[in-house]
């Protein structure tokens, strides 16, 4: 078994140019990622946590390629997809899914759960090369709602006779349809109440137990990325400002973003005494116009003149992680 | 903390029923809710989608204009009627003795105006004031909510906020009048993290500085547990536990309270291999089970479950169960 | 700001350029229009139509023409009609102009302040028969031609019931300046602005009730309602200044519309001798010159109207104001 990771971004840049030439002001250029590189290995689950607008989102589509990243490469299973056409990703499609936020709006609500799980199966072709029978089409479907915690009479009604728990259920079959190697879940249990939260945080789990799938895990809750992932990468305005293994990032932030985020978290424990909180002053910035220096400084409590001026980059840290801080909190 | 001694209260609330009429028949989104509320307190109204927490909060205000739907029980106020009220006498109480803030101060917010004139709008309209008068009133009460440049935001449209600043414009029209009773539903869900983290220290400052007294509505028990003193949990329609914080954290009496508070991913400690979930989803007012509406999902469930619980009294929990009847003296009325 | 109007213009001219263009060509490819025939007269001889053709200039390039047309109507203004000779077009424009604006002015009054009152209490009274009962008239009115509203009216104004208390003061067919006669110009145009208006009366209504009654679900009308504001408060100053921005956009886009001519079958109709009724006329006649200053003015109208709408637009809603400052 080789080392090599399953997908790795290198230097990767996502710009989206607003505004036309003629637009009062000029074109702006919205650094959705800026200079982002993270690797993932086979089976592991990386978790990208950040506030809304820090780009996680939109990392998630430039490793699916559902984006072309403006600049850096994309490297899936060894093999670069930075500008691959559309034609030619089709094949690595079946082995790269994304799961959604709100399953209400990803399922067509005119067509039965059985055909909503069934169609990539019907766009893309076996293994071995031949398009799927009915027969395999049929026995697949059971198979996958056993494999989310549905029935397989569930397989003939509609997505609106479900709850929202049984919908992201489905959303997760249809993924998990071609066994893929890779899954994004761009927020996939955000929109669900706590108590069915819960349940599809350990599905995930267990198919990742069972199949070895590996997660890119997109959210902005913290106590859902501490409980998936094993590393975890922190994003700013575009940029990773902490990556690592999640038990250390957690117990030993060395970003002051980060320590600011998790001490942020209000935590169901009436026990002992209260933690002492970093409370951030102002909101994020336009990541149209990022600060200089240290994108982070305008917030930070530790802020100096270096900060202001000097970008830090990711270097390690005494906990092992990597993070972008001239003056971190270890 | 607040001084326990019982008082009278702000606001009891006495069998509240909210149903509507539909074309399935009648459905009951919230079913004979009572609670008291005493001058001063911070309690948190937690439940999840579905619960009937956020028409628990309308109802108080007034604000159920669904002409389909039908509102019974009592809520009074400083012991005065607001059931029934009429819309003239009703209007001198909204925004005047209890206000309230949403969700996404966004949408709550009327586009068209500055934070400034609706600030100013609802101060004139409970107060004697010219509109100079109003203006500097808004300012300050911006200042006070530690909006930077309040004399520069104050003529700002809510769209060129950002999320936390609108949510300081829309607690600061809130707290305009002094109202005795903030109702804020689900005041930091729309905002991020550490921008919540703000809004809360905001609320309980609030809270101290000005006496009023709070519901919080959230689903998040999290929250609930950083700034609430007293704590009602819902579920499907009812209020299924209620009781000070410490206690129903620490020795929750509901197995769903229990249940909520165990699906929660832990922040701190050991990670656990897999989450303890409750099994299920919560029940549409309109496929509500017979008896206990949790016994479907209920790992404790037994015969006496067909039959709706009534509240039990355990030290200062009320809890809506039959586990705690052994040990218990039921309180209040058998629900029908 | 600046900037904006000068795009503004900017797009106006080009909008203007390409139809000139269109017209002419349709102009020229049209059977039975060759304008020297015309200009000729029936049973000319080969060597008159030859002179006229040199003349005019119609045996020159086709894009000669062109230029020397829009030369003559921009630059020199003294473009002349093919068919009444000698008639400057320009001129004739702006004879025709005050007849169209009191005719417009009238009714737009008229069909904004029916409308609102008509779509402010459906919408308040959402559900019972007086709602359904104007919303249905709304309906009708839409669906009513123009023509022949004009038409009916005109039968039972000067001829049917002509004679009666009721209609006797209805002044024969026509125009009446309003310099001239004040109250004569009100008479004669009180039949007119009520048919032009009852289409929009119909429209506007059922527009402004719908998103008043949009502005109702609305989360900030919740809040004003929790502020403790009166309900009319929250009507006028909530519910009815956010729908504004809708009802505003509409009607700078119609009014542009009907400046630039529509009101030509109203014109006609009732004999009003308006820039509608000369388009209509210049079209009768494939009156070239005519055509095209008619064709050039409705534009200026139509996109001027566009660029006063859009302007309208950021003065109502500060939304649209900051993403283009």
């Amino acid at each position: 078994m080789t080392s090599a990771p399953l997908i790795e971004a290198k230097n990767l840049s996502m710009h989206f140019k607003l505004g036309g030439r003629f637009s009062p002001g000029g074109p702006q250029v919205l650094r959705a990622v800026d200079d982002v590189s993270l690797t993932v290995q086979r089976g592991e689950t990386l978790g990208l946590v950040g506030e809304s607008g820090c780009g996680k989102s939109t990392l998630g589509r430039c490793l699916m390629r559902l984006y072309r990243p403006t600049g850096g490469t994309v490297l899936f299973e060894g093999r670069d997809i930075t500008a691959t056409g559309n034609r030619a990703l089709r094949p690595l499609r079946p082995r790269m899914q994304m799961v959604f936020q709100d399953p209400a709006s990803s399922l067509n609500p005119r067509r039965r759960v059985g055909d909503l799980v069934a169609e990539p199966l019907k766009v893309h072709p076996g293994p071995d090369g031949k398009a799927h029978s009915r027969a395999e089409i049929r026995a697949r479907l059971v198979e996958l709602m056993d494999l989310v915690g549905l029935q397989a009479d569930h397989l003939d009604r509609y997505p609106h006779e479900f709850s929202g728990g049984q919908r992201q259920r489905i959303g997760i079959a249809r993924a998990l349809a071609l066994n893929p190697a890779l899954v994004v879940a761009d927020e996939s249990v955000s929109a669900l109440d706590v108590s069915v939260q819960a349940q599809i945080v350990n599905l995930f789990m267990d198919l990742q137990d069972r199949l070895g799938i590996t997660y890119v895990f997109i959210a902005h809750d913290l106590s859902v990325i501490r409980q998936m992932s094993r590393r975890t990468a922190v994003m700013y305005l575009g940029a990773v400002v902490e990556t690592g293994s999640t038990d250390t990032i957690f117990a030993q932030p060395a970003h002051p973003y980060t320590g600011a985020l998790i001490s942020a978290v209000p935590v169901p424990d009436v026990s002992g005494a209260r933690r002492e909180r970093i409370i951030l002053r102002g909101d994020v910035p336009s990541p149209l116009k990022p600060p200089p220096g240290c994108r982070f400084h305008t917030r930070c409590p530790k802020a100096q003149d270096r900060c202001r001026v000097e970008p830090p980059l990711l270097r390690p840290m005494t906990g092992g992680q990597l993070a972008a801080c001239h003056y971190p909190l270890v | 903390m607040l001084d326990r001694t019982p008082s009278e209260p702000l606001l009891s609330v006495d069998s509240l029923t909210v149903s509507f009429r539909t074309e399935h028949g009648l459905i009951t989104a919230v079913d004979k809710v009572s609670f008291a509320i005493r001058p001063g307190e911070l309690v948190s109204l937690v439940g999840e989608s579905g619960s009937g927490k956020s028409l628990t909060s309308l109802a108080v205000m007034g604000l159920i204009t669904d002409p389909n739907a039908i509102l019974t029980g009592s809520i009074r106020y400083k012991g005065r009627e607001l059931v029934g009220l009429s819309r003239h006498k009703l209007q001198a109480v909204r925004g005047n003795e209890i206000a309230m803030i949403f969700q996404d101060p966004m949408s709550a917010m009327t586009p068209v105006y500055t934070i400034g004139w609706q600030i100013a709008e609802q101060l004139r309209a409970h107060r004697k004031l010219t509109k100079k008068q109003a203006r500097t009133r808004a300012i300050e009460l911006l200042a006070e909510m530690g909006m930077p440049s309040p004399e520069v935001q104050v003529d700002r449209y809510p769209h060129q906020l950002s999320g936390g600043m609108r949510q300081r414009a829309m607690i600061a029209m809130a707290l305009s009048c002094d109202p005795s009773l903030l109702i804020a539903d689900e005041p930091t869900t729309a905002l991020d993290v550490t921008v919540q983290a703000q809004i809360l220290r905001l609320i309980e400052q609030l809270q101290r500085n000005h006496g009023s007294a709070v519901i919080l509505v959230t689903h998040d028990m999290g929250v609930v547990a950083e700034v609430a003193d007293r704590v009602m949990v819902m579920y499907a329609g009812r209020i299924v536990e209620e009781g000070p914080k410490e206690p129903v954290f620490m020795h929750p009496g509901h197995p769903y309270t229990e249940g909520l508070l165990r699906s929660i991913p832990p922040m701190h400690g050991v990670r656990p291999h897999r989450l303890i979930a409750i099994p299920g989803a919560p029940p549409s007012p309109a496929n509500r089970p017979p008896g206990c509406r949790f016994s479907p999902r209920c790992a404790y469930r037994y015969e006496p479950c067909g039959i709706d619980p009534p509240l039990f009294r355990k030290e200062q929990q009320d809890i809506a169960c039959y586990r705690a009847e052994a040990l218990l003296e039921p309180v209040g009325v058998q629900r029908p | 700001m600046g900037f904006i109007l000068l795009r503004r213009l900017g797009e106006m001219l080009f909008v203007m350029a390409g139809i000139s263009v269109l017209v002419f060509l349709i102009f020229f490819v049209t059977p039975g229009a060759d304008p020297a025939a015309r200009i000729a007269g029936r049973n000319a001889s080969p060597e008159v139509l030859a002179a006229v053709r040199h003349d005019f200039g119609f045996d020159q390039p086709i894009w000669v023409q062109y230029l020397l047309l829009m030369k003559r109507l921009f630059i020199t203004g003294d473009l002349t009609s093919f068919v009444n000779r000698g008639q400057k077009v320009i001129p004739s424009i702006l004879e025709a102009l005050p007849i169209t604006f009191s005719l417009l002015l009238g009714a737009a009054v008229l069909w904004v302040v029916v409308s609102i009152l008509i779509g402010v209490t459906a919408a308040m009274m959402r559900g019972t028969w007086v709602d359904k009962t104007l919303m249905v008239l709304g309906l009708i009115g839409v669906s009513m031609p123009v023509f022949w509203v004009g038409e009916v009216a005109n039968l039972i104004t000067q001829s049917r019931y002509h004679d009666t208390w009721l209609f006797s003061w209805v002044p024969a067919l026509g125009y009446v300046p309003l310099t001239q006669d004040p109250w004569g110009w009100f008479k004669a145009l009180v039949v007119p602005w009520i048919t032009l208006a009852i289409l929009y009366i119909g429209l506007y209504g059922r527009v402004l009730r719908a998103s008043l009654v949009e502005a109702y679900q609305e989360d900030f009308i919740r809040t004003a309602r929790a502020k403790g504001l009166s309900e009319r408060r929250i009507l006028i100053r909530h519910a009815l200044r956010t729908s504004l921005v809708t009802f505003v956009s509409l009607f700078g886009l119609d009014f542009g519309a009907l400046v630039g001519g529509g009101t030509l079958l109203v014109e006609y109709v009732f004999g009003l001798q308006g820039v509608g009724f000369l388009t209509f006329n210049a079209f009768g006649n494939l009156d070239l010159p005519m055509i095209m200053a008619a064709v050039m003015y409705a534009s200026v109208f139509v996109v001027g109207a566009n660029a006063v709408v859009d302007i309208l637009y950021a003065t109502l809603d500060p939304r649209v104001r900051t993403s283009r400052a």
